[in-house]
C-alpha cells in the first residue's frame, strides 16, 4: 500500500467508511498479532491487544498525523497497550533468571515426547525471547520479524540508531546463548533418562 | 556453536545479519565461512533461529469484533458529527440545570403557589411531615439539653458562688430588682406612663445602683436617650434616679475614660432603692 493510497483510505475511514477501515484491519492484523505474540509470549494477550489497538486507532483517525505511516502509529499504540498490560500482569519473580533455568524442571517424559517437535522448538524460542529485556526483544522482533529498518525502529522507540544497533546485537547474542543453554539442558536430561 | 568467534568475525557476522556489509566485507566473510565449517554451521543456525521469529501463528480474523467495537464507540462518526453529539449533550445538561434553577427561583419567590409547599397536595404532605419531624426532633434535643443543664446546675449552685447570679437579660421590666452585669446594654421594657388613680399618667422612674464593684464609688455613668451622667446632689453617689422611656437604651460606662466597664448593677423600677448596706453581694 503506497502512502497516497493509505492516506486516501484514512480519509475515507475517518469519514465513516467501514470498508476502508476493514482494509486496514485485514492488512495489519496479522503483522501486529505476530509482533505481540513474540513480545508477550501469550497468544490470548496478543489477540486482546490487537483488538484494543485497532479500536483506539480507528476511533481516533481524525488525530492521525500524516507525516507518519499508519503502521507505525498502530504499532506505537499497541506497544503502549502491551507495556501497560505487561506491567499489570508482571510476575513476582525475575523472569530472566527463572525462565533461563526452566528447562531443568521439565519432566523427562514430556521432554522425550516433544523433543523433536516444532512445538518444543517454538517453546524454546519463546522462552529465549522472554529472557531478553523488553528493548532487546522489541528491536529484535521489529528488525528480524517485521523487517523494519533501523532508522524506523529508532524513530518508533525514540532512541538513537546506534543505541538500537547496540540493543540488536546484544539481543541476538543473548538469544543465541539462551537457545544454546536450553538445548544443552534438554540434551543433558535426555542423556540422564535414556 | 561451542567455539566462540573472534570479535572481528563477530562484527562481520553482525554486519551480515544487519545487512550492512559492503562488497569487500561480504567477500571476506564468505571466505571465512568456506574455510571454517563450524563457523559456517553456527552462522546458519543463527539465521535459522532468526528466521523462526517470523513463523508466528496467525490470529483468527478479528475484523468483525474490531468493527463492532469501533461502532459501539461511534468511531465512524466524523469529527464534526462527534462535536454535534457533544453539543447536544451539553445543551441537554444546560437545559436541565436551567429548569432546576427556575423551579428553585419560583419556590423562593412564590412559596404559597409552589406545588411543593401546598399542604393539600401529596408532595406538600410529605414536606410538612418532614418539617414536623425535624421540628419535634429539635425540640426533643433542646429538652434533653435543658434537663442536662438543670441536673448540672443544681449541684454546682449548691457549692456556692461568691458572686451573685448575674442576669444578662437585655430588658428592664417594671419593678425589676435583679442584679445585672453593667456591660449589658438594656432596653427599657416598661411602659413609662403608669396609671395614677385619676390624677393623670405618671412618668416611670428607675434607680440604678452599683453593687460591690471595686471603684464603684468613683462613679459610673448611665446613658439614656435623654440624659447622661450622674446627677449631683443625691445623697447616695452610687444611686441614680432617672426617667425612662420605653425602648430607650440604658448603658453604663466609666465616667473618667468613657469606656464601658463591668459593674454589677441593681435596678429598681418605680420603687425606692434599698439602703446600701442591705444589698446582697
Amino acid at each position: 500500500m503506497t502512502r497516497t493510497e493509505e492516506h486516501q483510505l484514512i480519509l475515507r475511514a475517518a469519514a465513516g467508511d467501514k470498508a476502508a477501515a476493514e482494509v486496514f484491519i485485514r492488512a495489519y492484523q496479522g503483522q501486529l498479532y505476530s509482533y505481540l505474540v513474540r513480545m508477550s509470549g501469550k497468544p490470548e494477550m496478543a489477540e486482546d491487544i490487537v483488538q484494543d489497538a485497532f479500536v483506539r486507532v480507528l476511533s481516533n483517525l481524525d488525530r492521525f498525523d500524516p507525516r507518519f505511516r499508519f503502521s507505525t502509529w498502530l504499532f506505537t499504540i499497541a506497544r503502549r497497550l502491551y507495556l501497560n498490560a505487561a506491567a499489570k500482569s508482571k510476575p513476582a519473580y525475575n523472569t530472566e533468571i527463572v525462565d533461563a533455568r526452566a528447562g531443568i524442571s521439565r519432566t523427562p517424559a514430556r521432554s522425550a515426547a516433544v523433543a523433536d517437535s516444532d512445538a518444543f522448538i517454538r517453546d524454546d524460542l519463546r522462552r529465549a525471547l522472554m529472557s531478553l529485556s523488553v528493548e532487546q526483544r522489541e528491536i529484535l522482533v521489529l528488525f528480524h520479524q517485521q523487517d523494519w529498518p533501523i532508522w524506523l525502529i529508532a524513530q518508533h522507540l525514540e532512541m538513537p540508531e546506534g543505541t538500537v544497533k547496540s540493543h540488536l546485537h546484544r539481543g541476538r547474542h543473548r538469544l543465541r546463548d539462551a537457545m544454546t543453554a536450553h538445548s544443552d539442558t534438554a540434551r543433558h536430561v535426555e542423556e540422564v533418562w535414556s | 556453536m561451542s567455539r566462540l568467534p573472534s570479535k572481528q568475525v563477530r562484527r562481520l557476522l553482525d554486519g551480515a545479519l544487519d545487512g550492512d556489509l559492503d562488497a569487500p566485507s561480504k567477500a571476506h566473510l564468505s571466505d571465512l565461512l568456506r574455510a571454517d565449517p563450524v563457523l559456517r554451521e553456527s552462522f546458519a543456525a543463527e539465521r535459522r533461529l532468526l528466521a523462526a521469529l517470523k513463523e508466528a501463528e496467525q490470529p483468527r480474523d478479528l475484523t468483525g469484533p474490531i468493527l463492532g467495537r469501533v461502532q459501539q464507540h461511534r468511531g465512524f462518526l466524523s469529527r464534526s458529527a462527534r462535536l454535534r453529539v457533544w453539543g447536544w449533550r451539553a445543551g441537554i445538561a444546560a437545559s436541565l440545570l436551567m429548569a432546576v434553577g427556575a423551579v428553585m427561583f419560583f419556590e423562593r419567590s412564590y412559596p404559597s403557589r409552589s406545588p411543593w409547599t401546598d399542604p393539600s397536595g401529596p408532595v406538600g404532605d410529605v414536606v410538612n411531615t418532614v418539617r414536623a419531624d425535624a421540628a419535634s426532633g429539635a425540640q426533643a434535643l433542646a429538652a434533653a439539653g435543658d434537663a442536662l443543664q438543670g441536673r448540672l446546675a443544681g449541684p454546682l449552685a449548691s457549692v456556692g458562688s461568691p458572686r451573685p447570679h448575674l442576669s444578662r437579660r437585655p430588658e428592664l421590666p417594671l419593678g425589676d430588682t435583679s442584679v445585672y452585669d453593667g456591660r449589658v446594654t438594656f432596653r427599657v421594657a416598661a411602659d413609662p406612663h403608669l396609671p395614677s388613680g385619676g390624677i393623670g399618667p405618671r412618668q416611670a422612674r428607675a434607680w440604678v445602683r452599683a453593687v460591690g464593684a471595686p471603684g464603684a464609688e468613683d462613679g459610673f455613668v448611665v446613658t439614656t436617650a435623654r440624659w447622661q451622667g450622674r446627677p449631683a446632689g443625691l445623697s447616695d453617689p452610687r444611686a441614680l434616679r432617672s426617667d425612662w422611656e420605653a425602648g430607650a437604651a440604658v448603658r453604663t460606662h466609666d465616667e473618667a475614660s468613657a469606656l464601658e466597664r463591668s459593674w454589677w448593677l441593681r435596678f429598681w423600677m418605680n420603687a425606692q432603692p434599698a439602703p446600701v448596706q442591705s444589698l446582697e453581694r
